[in-house]
């Protein structure tokens, strides 16, 4: 019986930028990574090695100058520009740094802002029925139709977890989700992402630099020269 | 949650950011509506003027010089008006008003005011003036006027046999009231915003001083008050055919001047009219009904003389049997037993016989024909019949010859024979064939003067049909006897009266109805027009005002959509984190660009709300404008606010597509950037050479892009494209290799524009055309993009500076303008743009002295031109033509002048903002134009006979291809153009037939440039008579003078031709007038584009928020680094001045050169209003540059520096 299919597979990728002295700058160097459904993957390094970018390159906000791209069997970096944004609305659920909630809207409708890029009216009213069950679940219910701005940081962050979720994505990327929270909320935010992995069967790559955050993923790579290397062994 | 909502929800949220978007599409809205709606007032008040001149007046039928019963109008309820061309002045002289339409109406005029005048109607011995009138005149009710009124004149005035004497009539009259436009104060046919001069008069009073007994020659109706019989005239016909129709079943051949009488001497009838020559259409109808009419031709002739022997001023008559042999030849005569003792002449004889050309008018050409005595008559009927004859006015009722107040002076004074005319009256002494009278005598007027239908026995021959030979009048006598001197078949003495019988009374019964079958009112000009649907058509039709305002104020609208656009870039730049997580959410680019748009519309929808109320104002602001400071372009100060639901609605959606489609522009760059570089808080342009790892796809493709030009820059140096080389020590940066191209390519475009432009401005001096606006601004405009050429090169040059040691705080700021080097070349070409075209229009401002004298200069080289409100008659060219007029020879010495026959019509002049429906017709020998070859030809007329162009265009023989009935015409090319809306080679149909009612037809041949001749539809005097024989002399003349007596020649021929109301005007003033509309609307653009450019650099000041707001962190650093906040502010305001320094002096240096031929044409250039629209543009952009700065530079900088 042959393994299954891992959910994310990026073959000898390669990212390069032009440099100041005329050259190209390489980012990442022939990096590949597979992720397995409902896995959880930290991704460390130090700054500048290309975390942000490598996430950008799996989040579709980005292609490759070569290599492989490929999410749930599917090669992303082959994809036209819609196909990518049907992907990244579908597939992927983003989770930034800073939360970028639209401050004009509620948190029920900031939840619901991914349905509306599908165009499909028929599931929003059941997206209407799991953001209020998401809300619920991390806690918010008492915050629907609050504004972004009446929320404290760590209750952004959630409505934040909750917007990636509504479409049921199959990966979930984080980066730097806890780099703008105090401790405790931190910690209370990576516990709600490792629980919703699990309940959600979502994976999820956090790209980060705190290392409890890291060591509470299934999976800790390290990103160094252009390459990705497991830092536990796994 | 829906998109919708999301809009709402992002609009309410923003909308303080909102408010300068908001008030921009607010502004360009209130400007783009508001154009439109100067457009509806202009139109509505146009319409309001029409309506205001015809009152309840909807059908009016005006027949010029031809005179209907004033029954014929009351028996067609309609009212009856005499209308005369006359002059005014006020008791004391002191003030005088030529071309007054002097109005004799009765009470029933007045009911067809909108509203009625205080009086019922105008007392006898009193006038009512119109306000223009009142005001020209300074009169008020109970002042005394004078009003010369020309009679009205049986015999045109182009007759050499007509009297001249006394052909106006002064009336002294009482001011009784002064009406307003709603009493009918305005009322004239013809479609001009300017209001005419009305004089009107009790109808009886004026019939009566005038000779005009109960006749009218103008009748206006409402239709509703018309009596019609409905059933009779099929179904559904028009209110216009109706009236027509009734006309037709209502009029008898009085109305035109045709009276059917009993001969006295005779049993016959006889058809003749006091214009003396019948109108073609009533021979021909004459001859028709009865195959035995006789048609007749009696005219003076002023000598017959037979060797020694000669008589002056018997009357000869043509015709055909019996008063000749039916083969009497054309040089044969037939004279009377007196004439033949008098000449001592026999049979066999020669007789000379000497008239005036009929059509030679004062001028009386004389003209002699011999012919051989056929036979002597007997002085017996049929031939001794003093009624041949026809009432030559001044003649027939004259005792003595010597008593005659002819139109000539009896020079032959001892060869009169009075004897004859005491015992004989006007018995003609000779008969012609009617073949040879009529080519003596024939005459644009007619060719017979009487048509005689003999009594018969039997009344049903009028029934029948015209025969075969009804056209062939020498062969149409069913009993031809040779005359002889034997023969006396007359049955009584001639002259010797006889009561009209029974018999006769039937037939002429019987003769009148079939005439009336026969004959049509229209052949005679009576036919109503329906003027009210005319005039509305004229004012709908009439100049696009709104198209106009939104062309002036162009600049300011594109101004408000750039400042929106900018405004709202600005607004979604600041939200490029949002716009960045739309993305990353699975939103498209293109669905993130809809949602922005949509919020876009919002604003848009909202401003354009706001606009519209605005526009009111905007509106009203222009139409205070337009009549006050640019009156001239309008020539009325009667222009009223209109606002139509449909413009009001149009405007909306325009605002709002104009300002939504400003915003899509604005949107497209904006989106296009990469989720990630927004979400990093981007959307600054990445032309920066530093490296960042958060930069993405669009900077590798940027940093690609920048590497093929490097490889081109490379290759083009002869290098091997080595992305992966070590650079050189000495090889430039890939970026400065990039630019180093645009530079050089940039340099070269500037150096090739120059280069053209001072090519082109040396061969316009070489050649002599300094006067040639289009090759000067050609230059100027070559130049403006070499400007900006080399200022795209400058920019690139500065932002591959490396002169550290040379930087200074200003150098910094200048070199920051390379930073953002798009934005800031848009903002330099915008401003260059704005002041080169505000200021380099007026190059083509027309100068009415620029080679006034020339004949290829829009004066035609003449230097007065003259307007008549009477015709003149005499040849002012001639000695006894001016002699007659009381001219003295020497005063007029070197002046010669083309005269031109006047139909009456609609102004076809940029002055009138109607279109012109029936353009004023001008007849002119065209020889006189082109011996002096008169104005300049923007169109010659084409398929000429080879060798043979401009104002031979005019003469029918000289085209190579048939022209039918269409009349060859030229034109101003600016009257045919925009007033008549046509082009050369198109053919004009006039509204109305022509006297014989025929369609009136031109083919437009040729246009002349710009001219004081704009206007008029200029014809051959040929084909003006032939149309319109009654248009008598001429009333539009073109004078030239010696420069030096021009003042001396004009003050001469006024005082002259005084009361002809002659108005003379400097051809120079007439072209200033014309070209004041042109150049009034070269000053609305200017000052609505410097308002533009004022607006325009307060999206400079938005460019520098923007500009600073970007940098915050690193203008932070600065602060961090011991720069002083002054010294930023400095730094900041150094870069947007050099900036806003560099677009002006570009568009001033290139409009210097444009604009060259105004300067040195000396013509008008408002160099005040110019220079204070770019101080103000220039301080304006400085102010908006320091407040922007000031506001940007507030708070914590430092605050930004954390942050970073």
């Amino acid at each position: 019986m042959s393994a299954p299919a891992p959910l994310l597979r990026l073959a000898n990728v390669t990212k390069r930028y032009p440099g100041a002295a005329g050259g190209d700058l390489p980012v990442l160097r022939g990096l590949t990574l597979e992720v397995a459904h409902g896995e959880t993957v930290a991704i460390v390094g130090p700054s500048g090695c290309g975390k942000s970018t490598l996430l950008n390159l799996i989040g579709t906000l980005d292609l490759p100058d070569s290599g492989e791209l490929i999410l749930d069997g599917q090669r992303l970096d082959t994809l036209d520009e819609l196909a990518l944004a049907a992907t990244r609305n579908r597939q992927i659920g983003f989770i930034f740094q800073t939360h970028h909630l639209l401050p004009q809207c509620t948190v029920l409708e900031n939840v619901l802002v991914p349905t509306l890029a599908s165009g499909d009216t028929a599931s929003r009213a059941q997206a209407l029925d799991r953001a209020k069950q998401l809300l619920t679940r991390v806690g918010l219910s008492e915050r629907m139709n609050y504004r972004p701005g009446q929320l404290s940081g760590g209750e952004r962050q959630r409505c934040a977890v909750v917007r990636a979720l509504i479409n049921q994505p199959k990966l979930l990327l984080a980066d730097e989700p806890t780099g703008a929270l105090d401790r405790a909320t931190a910690d209370s935010l990576a516990s709600l992402l490792l629980d919703l992995n699990r309940e959600q069967s979502t994976a999820l790559i956090v790209v980060t630099h705190a290392p409890e955050l890291a060591k509470r993923m299934g999976r800790v790579l390290e990103l160094r020269d252009g390459q990705l290397v497991s830092c536990d062994g796994k | 949650m829906t998109l919708r909502t999301l809009i709402l929800r992002s609009l309410r949220f923003h909308l303080r950011a909102h408010l300068g978007v908001l008030l921009g599409a607010t502004l360009g809205s209130a400007i783009l509506i508001g154009a439109l709606l100067v457009g509806d007032s202009v139109r509505g008040s146009l319409r309001d003027m029409a309506l205001a001149r015809l009152g309840k007046v909807e059908a009016a039928m005006a027949t010029g010089d031809r005179l209907f019963r004033a029954e014929l109008a009351t028996n067609l309820k309609a009212a009856p008006v005499l209308a005369l061309p006359g002059t005014a002045n006020s008791a004391d002289g002191a003030r005088r008003a030529n071309r007054v339409n002097v109005l004799g109406v009765d009470d029933s005029f007045w009911k067809l005011a909108e509203k009625a005048p205080p009086f019922a109607t105008v007392p006898p011995n009193s006038v009512v003036l119109n306000q223009a009138l009142a005001d020209q005149l300074a009169a008020k009710p109970g002042d005394e006027v004078l009003l010369r009124v020309s009679k009205v004149s049986a015999l045109s005035q182009d007759v050499a046999l007509t009297t001249r004497d006394g052909q106006t009539v002064a009336l002294r009259l009482r001011v009784h009231a002064v009406v307003g436009a709603e009493e009918l104060g305005r009322f004239s046919l013809q479609a001009n915003q300017v209001a005419p001069f009305n004089a009107f008069v009790s109808l009886g009073l004026l019939q009566n001083k005038v000779g005009a007994t109960d006749r009218a020659n103008l009748t206006a109706l409402h239709y509703s008050d018309m009596e019609v019989h409905l059933q009779l005239w099929g179904p559904n016909p028009s209110s216009l055919e109706l009236i027509n129709s009734s006309l037709r079943g209502k009029w008898n051949p009085n109305d035109a001047q045709l009276d059917l009488r009993a001969l006295t001497n005779s049993p016959a009838l006889e058809l003749r009219t006091d214009r003396i020559f019948l109108d073609p259409p009533a021979v021909r109808a004459a001859l028709a009904v009865d195959t035995n009419a006789q048609p007749i031709l009696t005219y003076l002739a002023t000598l017959l003389r037979a060797g020694t022997n000669a008589t002056a001023y018997p009357m000869v008559t043509a015709a055909g049997a019996p008063l000749v042999p039916a083969d009497l030849r054309d040089d044969e005569v037939v004279i009377n037993q007196w004439l033949a003792d008098q000449l001592q002449l026999k049979p066999g004889g020669e007789l000379e016989l000497s008239y005036f050309l009929p059509d030679s008018g004062a001028r009386l050409t004389e003209a002699t024909n011999r012919f051989r005595v056929r036979s002597i008559v007997p002085m017996q009927m049929p031939w001794a019949d003093r009624t041949l004859m026809p009432d030559f006015p001044g003649i027939a009722s004259a005792e003595r010859i010597g008593d005659w107040d002819a139109g000539f002076p009896l020079t032959h004074r001892k060869l009169v024979d009075d004897p004859y005319w005491k015992q004989w009256r006007g018995t003609p002494k000779a008969f012609v064939s009617l073949s040879a009278g009529r080519k003596m005598w024939g005459n644009r007027f007619g060719d017979t003067t009487a048509i005689r239908f003999p009594v018969a026995a039997d009344v049903r021959r009028l029934t029948s049909p015209a025969g075969a030979n009804a056209s062939d009048p020498e062969r149409r006598s069913p009993t031809r006897r040779e005359p002889s001197g034997t023969t006396n078949n007359a049955g009584s003495e001639s002259g010797a009266p006889q009561s009209e019988t029974p018999r006769v009374t039937s037939y002429r019964n019987e003769l009148e109805k079939a005439l009336l079958a026969q004959l049509k009112p229209a052949d005679f000009g009576l036919v109503f027009q329906p003027v009210r649907e005319q005039a509305l058509k004229a004012s709908r039709e009439g100049q696009d005002f709104g198209g106009l305002f939104i062309g002036f104020s162009f600049f300011l609208i594109v101004a408000a959509c750039v400042l929106v656009a900018l405004l709202f870039q600005f607004g979604v730049e600041q939200r490029a984190k949002e716009v960045g997580t739309l993305l990353a959410l699975g939103f498209t680019p293109k669905q993130v660009r809809r949602l922005l748009l949509g919020e876009g519309a919002g604003l848009a929808v909202l401003g354009a709300a706001l606009g519209a109320v605005g526009a009111v104002w905007y509106a009203r602001a222009m139409l205070h404008g337009l009549s006050t400071v640019w009156r001239d372009a309008v020539g009325t100060s009667d222009l009223r606010f209109h606002a139509e639901p449909a413009t009001l609605a149009g405007g909306f959606v325009g605002a709002v597509l104009v300002a939504v489609f400003s915003l899509w522009l604005a949107l497209r760059k904006q989106v296009k950037q990469p989720a990630r570089v927004l979400l990093a808080g981007g959307g600054e342009e990445v032309i920066s050479n530093q490296f960042s790892a958060i930069s993405g796809e669009g900077d590798a493709r940027l940093g690609l892009r920048r590497q093929a030009e490097r490889d081109a820059a490379l290759a083009s140096r002869g290098a091997e494209p080595t992305p992966t080389a070590p650079p050189e020590p000495k090889a430039p940066s890939p970026l400065r290799s990039a630019g180093a191209v645009q530079d050089g390519r940039m340099n070269l475009v500037g150096a090739a524009c120059s280069v053209v432009a001072f090519a082109l401005l040396g061969w316009a001096v070489a050649t002599g055309q300094t006067a040639n606006a289009g090759a000067f601004f050609g230059a100027g405009a070559l130049l403006l993009i070499a400007a900006l050429a080399f200022t795209s090169a400058l920019l690139t040059r500065l932002e591959r500076s490396e002169s550290a040691a040379a930087l200074t705080v200003s150098g910094l700021g200048i070199r920051n303008i390379t930073r953002r080097r798009s934005r800031s070349l848009a903002t330099a070409t915008m401003l260059a743009c704005g002041s080169f075209l505000v200021l380099s229009i007026g190059v083509f401002r027309l100068d009415e002295n620029a080679n006034a004298t020339q004949r290829s200069s829009g004066t035609g080289g003449f230097a007065l031109l003259g307007e008549s409100t009477l015709p003149v008659v005499q040849d002012l060219n001639t000695k006894a033509g001016r002699e007659a007029l009381g001219l003295d020879a020497k005063s007029l010495d070197g002046v010669s002048v083309v005269p031109f026959r006047v139909r009456d019509g609609d102004d076809a002049s940029c002055l009138n903002l109607n279109r012109a429906q029936k353009p004023r017709l001008l007849g002119v020998k065209p020889d006189m134009l082109v011996e002096r070859q008169a104005f300049q030809f923007a169109t010659q007329p084409d398929g000429l006979v080879k060798g043979f162009n401009g104002w031979t265009g005019l003469e029918r023989h000289f085209h190579t291809l048939p022209l039918g009935d269409e009349i060859p015409a030229i034109a101003d090319q600016n009257s045919i153009l925009w007033a008549m809306g046509k082009k050369v080679g198109d053919i004009i149909e006039y509204p109305e037939p022509d006297e014989r009612g025929r369609p009136v037809r031109l083919r437009l041949v040729g246009a002349v440039a710009n001219s004081i001749l704009q206007g008029n539809l200029i014809i051959a005097e040929d084909e003006f008579t032939a149309r319109f024989p009654s248009e008598a002399g001429y009333r539009y003349f073109l004078v030239d003078a010696p420069t030096n007596r021009v003042a001396d020649v004009s003050a001469t021929l006024t005082r002259a031709l005084r009361d002809f109301g002659l108005e003379l005007t400097p051809a120079t003033r007439r072209m200033a007038q014309l070209n004041a509309v042109q150049n009034t609307y070269l000053g609305t653009f200017q000052i609505l584009g410097g308002l533009g450019l004022l607006l325009g650099s307060a999206g400079l000041g938005v460019v520098v928020l923007r500009n600073v707001l970007e940098r915050r962190g690193e203008l932070a650093l600065l602060l961090a680094l011991g720069f002083r906040a002054k010294a930023l502010r400095w730094l900041v305001l150094s870069e947007h001045a050099a900036l806003l320094l560099l677009g002006l002096l570009s568009g001033v240096v290139a409009a210097g050169v444009a604009v060259l031929p105004s300067v040195l044409g000396a013509g008008e250039l408002p160099i005040g209003a110019l220079a204070l629209t770019l101080g103000g543009v220039l301080v304006s952009g400085l102010v908006w540059t320091w407040l922007a700065t000031v506001s940007a530079l507030r708070g914590q900088l430092l605050d930004a520096l954390r942050n970073q």
